[in-house]
């Protein structure tokens, strides 16, 4: 069985999270579960030839909240993970797969001052932005807004990828006002096989309320080892009404400092690319008809692109009822782009039963395989079995330039229910 | 490849498609909702009568339960006649199958035998819209008719959301207006959870980010939620057709998730890669030496499409090339020296690979 990046306290950790679970569940007043069974078959074209494939996955995740006990408020677990068998011809030649996503305790004390998370989870603050690691992340609120947080840990090798690192680590401060506004300032590294940096970054990052229907927010990273900017992100949203919402948002990155240090291709490219636009969204008539359209104009070391696109979505009919709508997104950059086409809609036949159907078209500005035309269509029989469970048969249609005709087919049960037994006492 | 007949059938599965839509929507009929087994209407009863009247539970509760809801035997008290000339359907909307309130969570915290002493026993005092409900079904308090007493701007601000709401990750609410998702929201999402993540932890556990985020994830959100086709799902429809231009876009975006070492690996299986079976290049005539299409300016505009294939670290074709004395010359860009010395380059593993 695959699994990502193992360490012996990750072990640990997962065996903690498993006892506590264990005895918490039984004390927790909230406990959900999910469970869903993905049974899929598909003709895949590979290096030529067309191999078939035929993948079961079951995915599960378990949250256990308020789970009573002496030392912490608020305690909860959570747990997410799945198994895969594979028949047919696997892509990566491996017929049984599995991994855990996100397995976690988390618990406050000191009259909710201070919050541990321990276990496999993700470190979203400042500049980590989105770390996912095996490891410890507390959290500290001294008071009047003020508190600081960090993170240290393992980081999780994806799949199909090799390690982001041994070991990772981070803090940051901040002020937060509100539940709204918070203003942080951080310092993240990352460091990979033989103490070489993978990543060292110092970061700003803010969201704050102007007005009642203002917001600024923004992140900027910076890149120590390399002393230059890797990642500025600045946008204003305005909504003046329930009908209307407009965002202007400027962004700049690096991309080669997205490459781990230590790669070797890190030392050929110091380049930027900048991208500045916007975004409206309209809602006439309310629950009824959204309108959306941005525009960004990209800039790069190869000149400068575009890429726009507008949605529009009616629903009508009660209880769900009918929903239709179509899209479309032109990209335009040096070298060549796309125009897609897109109409999309679901319809309820009885309470519990609804089709959906999904189409899309491409015309690439440069042809591809020699082809320059791409067609992608879906459309899913979804049934509510009960409550807390679904059932959805979904079939996809593709003529790609990647392949002439290819067909695939999925049948999928979720189970989504738990249980709440929390009491008001008088 | 054929393509006209693959055209056809895609036109022909999207006529069928549109076909069956358009049938449906002429067939069918309004769905019922939820809690509607039950057919009554708080407009006509409230209008005359006490609520506790029906709701003989409601004085002691202190918990929201299906119990307080009136059982039939209430409802006979004064429609008896109703059901002894079997008319079903006066209260049961399928009479056929008459069923029962259906179970239902409930999602708020509150102790009725505390509140209603406050009111004096006057329910429409939170039940706003009591009069307003025709229909059978839940009628919850609105949220402002709570906070018309209950200080929550601290409670909101210290995000303890649970005082109230049994478990907002479970039954979320629509965002308010600070947390709207309406709008831009999923490309913006990132930096706003980089300095409010905790707002997000108050509805969204993070097996919900892994969904979308998790490295491990056996299968893209797209497969796992097929039937929703009205989210902006980031690699939705032909994206295998899309990777390469969208990847040579924004090249960042990709790193963030996927890191060159996934893209090779899927390059390599299929044989675009050097580390295939048998490898072919996808490069022009030319790429290898100086010339118009040789391969130094993309690699100088665009390095992580080269990593994308090549980034083997001592194995990658580079060092071949552009190590000390190779005929590729100094791949540095022009500020590397003011930042990077060579003592550094001799004690850093991978800079010996070329600095040996």
């Amino acid at each position: 069985m695959a699994t990502s990046h193992t360490t012996w306290w990750w072990a640990a950790v997962s065996c903690t999270a498993v006892l506590a679970g264990g005895t918490g569940l039984a004390r927790a007043e909230t406990v959900t579960a999910s469970a869903t069974t993905i049974v899929s078959g598909q003709r895949d074209p590979r290096d030529g030839t067309v191999r078939t494939v035929v993948p079961f996955l079951e995915l599960v995740s378990l949250r256990a909240s308020d789970i009573k006990n002496s030392l912490f408020d608020d305690t909860q677990i959570v747990v997410s993970g799945w198994g895969e068998v594979v028949t047919g011809s696997p892509r990566d030649g491996k017929s049984a797969l599995g991994d855990v996503d996100v397995a976690y305790v988390q618990g406050a004390t000191w009259q909710r001052r201070v919050t541990l998370r321990l276990g496999r989870q993700f470190v979203f603050p400042g500049t980590a932005g989105n770390v996912q690691l095996d490891g410890l992340a507390p959290m500290l609120r001294v008071g009047a807004g003020f508190g600081l947080s960090g993170f240290v840990g393992v980081p999780v090798t994806p799949r199909f990828g090799y390690s982001r690192g041994q070991f990772a680590t981070g803090a940051r401060a901040f002020w937060s006002p509100s539940y709204e506004s918070a203003i942080g300032v951080s310092i993240l590294e990352i460091l990979g096989t033989g103490q070489h940096v993978f990543r060292r970054d110092a970061g700003v990052d803010a969201r704050y309320r102007l007005l009642d229907s203002l917001a600024l927010s923004g992140l900027a990273r910076w890149s120590i080892p390399e002393t230059r900017l890797a990642e500025a992100d600045a946008a204003l949203n305005w909504r003046p009404c329930r009908y209307l919402d407009v965002t202007g948002d400027y962004r700049r990155t690096a991309p080669d400092l997205f490459l781990p240090r230590y790669s070797l291709f890190a030392v050929f490219a110091q380049e930027t690319r900048d991208e500045v636009g916007g975004f409206i969204s309209l809602r006439p008539w309310l629950r009824r008809l959204d309108l959306q359209g941005d525009f960004h104009e990209v800039h790069d070391a190869n000149g400068w692109g575009w890429n726009t696109g507008g949605k529009a979505t009616l629903r009508f009919g009660g209880s769900g009822g009918t929903r239709v709508g179509v899209e479309s997104r032109r990209l335009r950059i040096a070298g060549g782009g796309y125009l897609m086409g897109r109409v999309f809609g679901w319809q309820t036949i009885t309470r519990k039963i609804r089709v959906v159907a999904d189409f899309d078209a491409y015309d690439l500005d440069q042809p591809l395989n020699g082809q320059t035309r791409s067609f992608f269509g879906s459309g899913s029989l979804v049934y509510d079995v009960a409550p807390a469970w679904r059932a959805v048969l979904t079939g996809m249609d593709n003529v790609t330039p990647y392949a002439t005709h290819q067909i695939e087919g999925l049948l999928k049960i979720v189970y989504d229910g738990g249980r709440v037994v929390k009491e008001v006492m008088p | 490849m054929s393509w006209g007949r693959g055209y056809r059938r895609s036109w022909i599965a999207l006529a069928a498609l549109g076909i069956a839509a358009c049938a449906t929507m002429l067939g069918t009929r309004r769905a019922k909702q939820p809690g509607e087994e039950i057919r009554q209407s708080h407009a006509v009863h409230a209008k005359d009568l006490p609520c506790l009247m029906c709701h003989e539970e409601v004085p002691e509760a202190t918990t929201v339960t299906d119990r307080l809801r009136p059982l039939e035997a209430k409802c006979l008290e004064c429609h008896a006649e109703k059901k002894e000339q079997n008319e079903c359907g006066f209260c049961h909307t399928d009479p056929a199958h008459p069923a029962s309130y259906p179970r239902e969570a409930h999602t708020i915290l509150i102790s009725h035998k505390v509140h209603l002493k406050l009111v004096n026993d006057d329910c429409a005092a939170c039940h706003v819209k009591l009069s307003a409900y025709t229909r059978p079904g839940p009628t919850p308090p609105t949220m402002k008719s709570c906070t018309k007493c209950h200080e929550h701007r601290v409670d909101f601000d210290e995000g303890r959301c649970g005082r109230c709401h049994t478990d907002l990750k479970r039954f979320p609410l629509k965002p308010v207006a600070e947390f709207s998702h309406a709008g831009d929201f999923v490309r913006q999402h990132g930096v706003v959870a980089s300095s409010t993540a905790d707002a997000c932890t108050q509805c969204h556990d993070q097996t919900f980010c892994a969904d979308c985020h998790a490295g491990t994830a056996p299968t893209r959100i797209e497969l796992k939620f097929s039937e929703n086709v009205t989210s902006d799902f980031i690699h939705r429809g032909d994206y295998l057709t899309r990777h390469s231009i969208e990847a040579r876009s924004d090249p960042a975006l990709c790193q963030r998730c996927h890191g060159t070492s996934f893209c090779t690996a899927c390059h390599n299986q299929e044989n675009v890669a050097p580390g295939g079976r048998d490898p072919r290049s996808p490069h022009p005539p030319g790429w290898a030496f100086p010339g118009p299409t040789s391969h130094a300016v993309s690699a100088r505009r665009d390095i992580v499409n080269c990593a994308s294939c090549h980034d083997q670290g001592p194995n990658s074709n580079c060092v071949e090339c552009h190590r000390v004395g190779g005929i590729g010359g100094n791949p540095h860009p022009i500020q590397w020296l003011r930042k990077h010395s060579l003592p550094e380059a001799y004690g850093t593993a991978m800079c010996q690979y070329c600095h040996k």
